[in-house]
Formats: C-alpha cells, sequence, structure tokens
C-alpha cells in the first residue's frame, strides 16, 4: 500500500507518513542548507544590559518571574551583566523573544533583540 | 530591623517614620504628572521606555504592535501605588502601610520607574551615586530621595527573600565599589 500523501516535517528532512526519518532512508529527502539558514533567521536573542541603578536582588527577582529561573540561574545571569556588561537571556522566536523584552522593559530593565548568527 | 513584615497572607506591611512616610505620598502625582506630560526629557523617554532594536524599521515595527501598552501599564501602576497609600494609617511612631500580594510586584516596579527617573535627572551613570560629591558636600534633595527609594525596594526584596548582600560578588562593597583592603 502506498505511504498517505501527507508530509512529516522534522528539523532538516521530510518524508511521507509512516516513512522512516533517518537520513538516506527510502522516502527521505535532506533539504538544502539554506532550510537551516531559514531556521537561524527566525532565532532571536534576547540580550539584557548592564545598569548602574537597578539592584542586584532587584534583577535576580525580575529573571525569576520573567523566564521563571531557578535563583541559581538568575544569579549567573545578573552576574554575567554586572561583569560583562551583558547577558543572553534565552533565544526564541521572533515573536516570543519580543515578548520577553517588552516583559523586561515593564520592570526597567534594559533589554534588546538580536538576530542569531552562526 | 527590616521595616518591611511579610504577613501570612503574603501582604506586606511597612513601618516608616512620619517624614519618610510623607515623602512617600508624595511620589505618584510626580510620576502621574510626568507620564501625562508625554514631553518629558527625552533621556527620561528614553530609560523608561527604552528601544528593542537596534535597526529603526523593525523598532518601528515593534512600536506599532506594543502601541501605548507600556506607558498604560506604567501609569496602572501609579495609579495601584496611589491607591495603596490612601489607605495608610498614622501612628505615634510614624506611618503604616500594607501592600496586598497582588500589588508587591506593582510596587517594586513603580519603586524601580521612579529610582530610573531619579538616576536620569540626576545624570548617574556610575554604580557608586555619590561619586561626583565633594566630601562635605550636603546631598541634593533628589540623591537623598534615590537612596529612600533604594532602601525601601531594598528592604520589600529582603522581606521577600531576595537579600542583596547574597548577590554582591566578592571584593565589592554594595555600591560596585572595589572594597578596601583590611
Amino acid at each position: 500500500m502506498l505511504p498517505a500523501t501527507t508530509f512529516v516535517i522534522d528539523s532538516g528532512s521530510f518524508a511521507f507518513a509512516g516513512a522512516p526519518l533517518a537520513s538516506g532512508e527510502p522516502g527521505t529527502v535532506s533539504l538544502p542548507d539554506t532550510e537551516t539558514d531559514t531556521r537561524l533567521d527566525r532565532i532571536w536573542n534576547v540580550i539584557v544590559w548592564d545598569d548602574p541603578i537597578n539592584l542586584m536582588a532587584y534583577v535576580v527577582y525580575v529573571f525569576q518571574k520573567v523566564f521563571g529561573m531557578s535563583e541559581q540561574l538568575a544569579t549567573r545571569h545578573m552576574l554575567e551583566v554586572h561583569k560583562e556588561g551583558r547577558s543572553l537571556l534565552t533565544s526564541c522566536e521572533r515573536e516570543k523573544a519580543e515578548l520577553f523584552v517588552s516583559r523586561l522593559h515593564r520592570y526597567g530593565l534594559q533589554a534588546t533583540l538580536e538576530k542569531q548568527t552562526g | 530591623m527590616n521595616p518591611v513584615e511579610r504577613q501570612d497572607d503574603d501582604s506586606l506591611k511597612i513601618y516608616l517614620p512620619h517624614a519618610e512616610g510623607l515623602v512617600l505620598c508624595s511620589l505618584p502625582q510626580r510620576i502621574e504628572d510626568l507620564l501625562s506630560q508625554g514631553d518629558f526629557n527625552q533621556r527620561v523617554a528614553d530609560r523608561l521606555f527604552p528601544v528593542a532594536y537596534e535597526d529603526a524599521g523593525k523598532e518601528a515595527e515593534y512600536r506599532k504592535l506594543l502601541g501605548d501598552d507600556l506607558k498604560k501599564r506604567k501609569l496602572e501602576s501609579v495609579k495601584a501605588f496611589k491607591a495603596t497609600l490612601e489607605n495608610w494609617d498614622i501612628t505615634q511612631s510614624g506611618v503604616e502601610v500594607t501592600i496586598a500580594a497582588e500589588l508587591v510586584e506593582t510596587w517594586l516596579g513603580f519603586l524601580n520607574d521612579m529610582r530610573l527617573y531619579l538616576a536620569i535627572e540626576l545624570d548617574i551613570t556610575e554604580n557608586d551615586w555619590s561619586a561626583g560629591l565633594e566630601p562635605d558636600e550636603e546631598m541634593s534633595e533628589e540623591l537623598a530621595l534615590l537612596h529612600l527609594l533604594t532602601w525601601l525596594q531594598q528592604c520589600i526584596l529582603d522581606a521577600l527573600g531576595f537579600v542583596q548582600e547574597r548577590y554582591i560578588p566578592e571584593g565589592e562593597e554594595p555600591d560596585g565599589r572595589e572594597a578596601e583592603e583590611t
């Protein structure tokens, strides 16, 4: 019996439903590298910047509230901001990243979006 | 002793001396006026409503999508702050204010906005806020207010379990200066 005509999409390859997804298997076609580039194009980094006013404890509080981070992880990011001037908090699709940035702005933190590269 | 006490229902009770309590009560009007003007200091606007994108086109798209949301939320927090202060109690020892659990976050946000506003007005760019002061120079009213609000915000965070001292890297003072060797 012929496989169904719907496609199953999985990062970097697609196959007929029911067919194995491993690259090189019958029914599987590898997508060109441009697909990977398109995926990267859709991923944005949420960056938070150092500020001489926001208290360290407040920044940890905000990271926990906005991202649901553990205290340990939130502290690690806060110290990175303090020492390096910035910290990459998360990478996700643009819409979601904008939501995170707007929430950080609501709390008074300086945050920006950067397109992920490489 | 921390003037902020966390209650069983997660509300916070704040006990302040009369002078500090009165200063606190004058704040909402100050920031409400500021946000309603719309044409306030550009540097304050840039800090309270920071850019999300370096690219001007993307930033414009983002602002269009966001609309007045951020401004509305900030004005709401001023109103919530003001409403809480309307129910203060004056006792013999000072002023007593209760912050309902659902308003604690709003209070912290408001205090932070107010601190950011003062810091811009004072042109503070370093962790050590008093760096520009001569040893005998008196603090300006704004700088004294910034210290008061910082202290209050820290007391609230302490009461919530976010104790500043826990986060300060070894060898640094709370204001970011390097600790003097003893």
